[in-house]
């Protein structure tokens, strides 16, 4: 190791410093893929924090938390705790919360787009007997009726102060709350987020409607040596007093549930960060090769001098090494900056798809910038792999004489069987099911594993595809010579000319997988948003700025909106959370008459029975089926105020709008077994001739705390919540299709600079200048063909992978298969011209050298 | 008018002289072996006359065209018309089968189809190689790669052949065979031939030898 150290000492970092655009370019490269792939985490994990992360800067992170199985915990339920654990040292701390929005003028009409902040109502007194002391700046007894503790941050963000007013929509009332107090940061604990007001627990009470309820208790367990086994206990004693009413989670099964509500869009980032590290590892291999064929007569010296040829290997790969480590930090300060913007689109889709999170910036945190090093500096070892091997292994002789190494195209068969081996590995491994965690969770290993090995797979019979079509190409005979020379070149690939055909058709096959699943993702969205909502008028609680907040409208305002002179028919859909086994899901409580007149199901399985005359059952959506492994005919335990009532599951639909399951029962029944009399949403039918715009400007301007949208409205909405998910989506494929041609360029200044013998016995024949590089760009029109066209074809597959099988098993929905022809054109051709492009200019720059 | 005219040729690089005032003629059909120690100028100076090494003073004429007055164009046209070259390390394209090597210049050339074959066939017949005309330069022993590479120096009828060690990579023997092979086939093709060599034996067998020493030509 210390032979290679000299080595890198000596030689390589003296390169650095002459070469030192090269390097420049090569840590960019590396600190691009790597500040992409932190980006994109920071950003997810700083909107993903702001479900789980309220109360901690108040109290300290909980010990356990109580949910009840059916919605909201009865004080009962309060005394039942206490009660089973005793006198022990253990602090209960019942929480309501919810999401409340700044009532702004109907205007901003846009979904997501207003603030959302999050109300939390905490026993003042309670806090108090906690801390043994009223902590600085709560007072245990606000006397102003609505009063609420924010944060500095938000008093800031805001420009509100002590005694000032907010206006917020609670369910569908405009309600008035008075900035009581600011909330003390304490030195121990984990800043507040803004986006919190903390209120008087029986004044959030009154103010939510939930009177003599609470949403969670969080339980606190004293700190002292006896803490562990403690902690241990009351988490058993909870757990057995619970039975059917509650769940007692820990801390590792919250963020779990927070994560299972973004399983979908995590999907999207997870397939773009391995595209981002996939093309930056593919041009770091290029470049490096490219060094090593540079650098060839002075390793040849140093391997005529006696270096050993593992002491070159290493010297290359500790190189490798270093690159990876600069690029890695520089890449750290990119993905940092970068995760600043990006978290603000993560926010606001993640709020407007699954709930408030209030995120507005991403901190570094010292796993990921561990994990964000690591990955930069394996992937640059890893791509510097092969050039190193070749660089050891090459005699000196040859590295030090100007003639390149024979063909050996021959070596390569078994890696020809290799790739359709693993071709027909990946069609296997598309059968696997999802590995189900305990929690219910799924995770699409063999889909990952098939959509890997159809890559790998692709890339490496694109080798032969290229060798193959070669040799078919016509007229070959009478062909020029520039034709002759490039074709034969192409007809003997060598395996740089593999590499980069394997490497563009990957990058094209990963583009055109994610873009054939992305635009059957939207026909098929757009296909349901027709079917299912067909009603004129769509309301809603202003307060809820999400597809999963709880905010109702009451009765009297449903009776009062049907009533409408305009209004011919209305349906009002019930909703609440409960708790199965796996996760939270919903229970739905609807109008069959309604549903059933206006066809607004699109059946995965046809109902069986008449499912509303039937008193024990129900329908499920295609999330909830997938989620839970059941299916038409299965029975579910369906936790309720009263106990469990058990269901069959007569049918099942297809559901875009909720990806954690729901259960659909008639809406007599949901009163009856969850007590909740007010609509979650209502639709309204409006008599013919009735324009949607002017009664819904009528019907807002009577009610003030309600969204009402037209369905014109709502539709594109929908939509564009839904495109904004995969809106980064588009940018990286670019990214994606860039690197790949930019690595077919530097693959082809590597092939040229390794023929440089052969450049100057073509000079030697009379071959001008122009012609050579006309052989170089020729050369490059294959290579970017048969990737394109292997890739293309590959792609298919692979959208056909991801939408039938990852995204079925990721998140439980069926798309249909939608081909985006004229995109998937628009690629190859792009693909194929700027490739030879490139390869026309590197070639130009090589041969003039 | 003589094959190739040299006067007075010059070449520095920055603290050397590699050529100074190089002046000689060569006749259509003579062969002059050129000799002289490792670093005496013999390569800089064959460069220069095959037009892939510039001179900084100086003329060269080959079959009366002046080399030193051509573009890039220019120069790559004068040898594929009237230039041949054999390599010490042969130099064959390794992607190209033994015959299309040989084409090559042919169809550099824009010569038809029909004609390429038949003067391919022909050449790689009296070089000897003709049962390897479909074999890749890596499937060729040294022997055969250098007479395929003399068949491809020769096919397209150049003035001038310019061989820099033809044998300098060959076993003795085979050396010799080369040798003679190249002889008779320059001698058929009616080229005039500057041969760079090391071996006064190769150096024998042409008309005229050329001495070189720190650039200059010492014995013309």
């Amino acid at each position: 190791m210390n032979e290679a150290l000299l080595i890198l000492r000596r030689c390589a970092l003296r390169h650095w410093r002459l070469a030192f655009k090269q390097q420049a370019v090569l840590v960019l490269i590396l600190a691009l893929g790597t500040g992409v792939y932190l980006a994109m985490r920071l950003a997810n994990r700083a909107a993903l924090a702001g479900f789980d992360r309220f109360t901690e800067g108040i109290t300290r992170q909980a010990d356990w938390t109580v949910q009840g199985k059916a919605g909201s915990l009865a004080i009962d339920d309060l005394r039942a705790m206490r009660q089973a654990l005793g006198a022990r040292p253990v602090h209960l701390v019942p929480l309501v919360e919810s999401t409340v929005s700044p009532a702004i003028d109907e205007s901003t009409r846009t979904i997501g787009s207003r603030p959302t902040w999050r109300l939390v109502g905490m026993d003042f007194i309670g806090l108090l007997n906690l801390r043994n002391e009223a902590p600085a700046g709560i007072d245990p007894r606000p006397a102003t009726l609505h009063g609420v503790l924010v944060t500095e941050g938000f008093a800031a963000q805001e420009k509100v102060k002590v005694g000032d007013r907010l206006r917020v929509v609670v369910n569908e009332r405009v309600e008035s709350l008075t900035v009581a107090g600011l909330l003390p940061r304490m030195p121990d604990l984990p800043a507040p987020p803004d986006h919190l007001l903390v209120m008087d627990l029986p004044d959030a009470q009154r103010l939510l409607g939930k009177a003599d309820r609470v949403d969670k208790v969080e339980v606190l367990v004293q700190r002292g040596p006896a803490f562990p086994d403690l902690r241990d206990e009351a988490g058993d004693l909870l757990r057995k007093a619970g039975g059917d009413r509650w769940l007692v989670l820990d801390r590792e099964n919250k963020r779990a549930l927070a994560g299972t509500m973004t399983e979908a869009f995590r999907l999207n980032l997870t397939i773009l960060s391995l595209l981002a590290l996939f093309v930056g590892g593919y041009l770091i291999f290029q470049a490096l090769d490219g060094v090593v064929l540079r650098r060839r007569a002075e390793i040849g010296i140093l391997k005529s001098m006696g270096l050993r040829d593992r002491t070159v290997q290493q010297a290359f790969l500790v190189e490798a090494a270093l690159l990876g480590l600069v690029g890695g930090v520089l890449g750290v300060g990119l993905g940092w900056a970068g995760a600043q913007g990006a978290v603000v689109a993560v926010t606001q889709t993640m709020t407007a798809l699954y709930g408030a999170t209030n995120a507005s910036h991403a901190s570094l945190q010292a796993g990921e910038v561990a994990l964000s090093l690591g990955i930069a500096i394996i992937t640059s070892i890893i791509a510097a792999w092969w050039p190193a091997r070749v660089a050891a292994q090459t005699p000196p002789a040859q590295m030090m004489g100007r003639h390149a190494a024979p063909f050996s195209g021959h070596r390569y068969q078994k890696v020809e069987w290799l790739g359709l081996a693993l071709l027909i590995a990946a069609l296997g491994l598309a059968q696997g099911d999802a590995w189900r965690l305990s929690d219910g969770a799924r995770w699409p290993i063999a889909g990952y594993a098939a959509a890997l090995a159809w890559l790998l797979g692709a890339g490496l019979v694109a080798g032969p595809v290229l060798r193959w079509l070669a040799r078919w190409v016509p007229g070959q005979g009478s062909s020029s010579a520039v034709q002759r020379l490039a074709l034969s070149h192409l007809r003997q690939p060598s395996v740089r000319h593999r590499f980069a055909v394997a490497a563009l058709a990957s990058a094209v096959a990963m583009t055109a997988g994610m873009a054939v699943m992305v635009a059957s993702f939207d026909h098929t969205m757009r296909s349901w948003i027709e079917r299912s909502m067909k009603a004129d008028i769509y309301v809603s609680s202003a307060g809820a700025q999400s597809a999963s907040s709880m905010h109702y409208i009451s009765a009297e305002s449903v009776e009062a909106l049907a009533r409408d002179a305009d209004v011919a028919e209305h349906a009002a859909l019930f909703a609440t959370k409960v708790a199965m086994p796996g996760g939270d899901a919903w229970v739905m409580g609807t109008s069959p008459a309604f549903t059933q007149k206006h066809h607004l199901y699109a059946w995965v399985v046809e109902p069986f029975l008449d499912w509303w005359q039937a008193e024990s059952a129900a329908l499920v959506n295609e999330s909830f089926s997938e989620r839970f492994a059941l299916r038409a005919g299965d029975s579910i335990d369906v936790p309720t105020l009263s106990g469990h009532h058990r269901v069959r599951i007569a049918g099942i639909y297809a559901d875009y709008g909720n990806e954690r399951g729901s259960i659909t029962i008639t809406q007599e029944r949901f009163r009856a077994w969850f007590g909740i009399s007010d609509a979650w949403r209502l639709a309204l039918m409006l008599k013919p001739g009735a324009d949607a715009e002017t009664v819904r400007a009528r019907m807002q301007q009577a009610h003030p705390g309600l969204s009402i949208f037209t369905q014109s409205h709502l539709r594109s909405e929908a939509l564009r919540i839904f495109r904004q998910t995969f809106s980064v989506t588009y940018a990286l494929e670019i990214v994606g299709v860039v690197v790949a041609v930019a690595g077919l360029g530097l693959a082809l200044a590597s092939l040229l600079l390794e023929r440089r013998e052969e450049l100057h016995t073509l000079r030697s024949l009379g071959m001008t200048s122009r012609e050579m590089a006309q052989t170089g760009a020729l050369e490059g029109l294959g290579i970017a063909s048969v990737g394109t066209a292997v890739g293309l074809l590959a792609g298919l597959w692979l959208g056909w992978l991801l939408i039938y099988r990852i995204n079925k098993q990721c998140f439980g929905w069926t798309l249909a298969f939608h081909l985006p022809s004229g995109q998937l054109l628009a690629l190859g051709v792009a693909v194929v011209s700027v490739g030879v492009l490139v390869a026309a200019m590197v070639s130009r720059r090589i041969v003039r050298e | 008018m003589p094959a190739l005219e040299v006067l007075q040729l010059s070449k520095h690089y920055v603290d050397a002289v590699v050529l100074r005032d190089v002046s000689f003629t060569m006749s259509v059909g003579e062969r002059v072996a050129l000799l002289g120690p490792s670093g005496s100028g013999k390569t800089t100076l064959l460069n220069c006359i095959g037009g892939v090494d510039k001179a900084d003073s100086g003329r060269v004429l080959i079959d009366g065209e002046e080399l030193t007055a051509l573009d890039s164009d220019g120069l790559a046209r004068l040898r594929r018309q009237r230039i041949g070259t054999v390599f010490q390390f042969f130099h064959l394209l390794p992607t190209l089968t033994a015959a299309e090597n040989v084409e090559l210049p042919l169809q550099l050339l824009g010569v038809p189809l029909a004609e390429r074959e038949q003067r391919v066939r022909e050449l790689l017949m009296r070089v000897g190689v003709q049962h390897r005309a479909h074999a890749l330069p890596s499937e060729l022993s040294g022997g055969e790669m250098q007479r395929v590479a003399i068949a491809r120096a020769v096919v397209h009828r150049p003035a001038l052949i310019l061989a820099d060690e033809p044998t300098g990579n060959l076993d003795s023997h085979t050396g010799e065979v080369v040798l003679d092979l190249l002889a008779e086939v320059v001698r058929e093709s009616r080229a005039a031939m500057l041969m760079v060599t090391h071996s006064e034996e190769a150096a024998r067998r042409c008309d005229r030898v050329l001495r070189m020493k720190d650039g200059a030509l010492i014995v013309r």
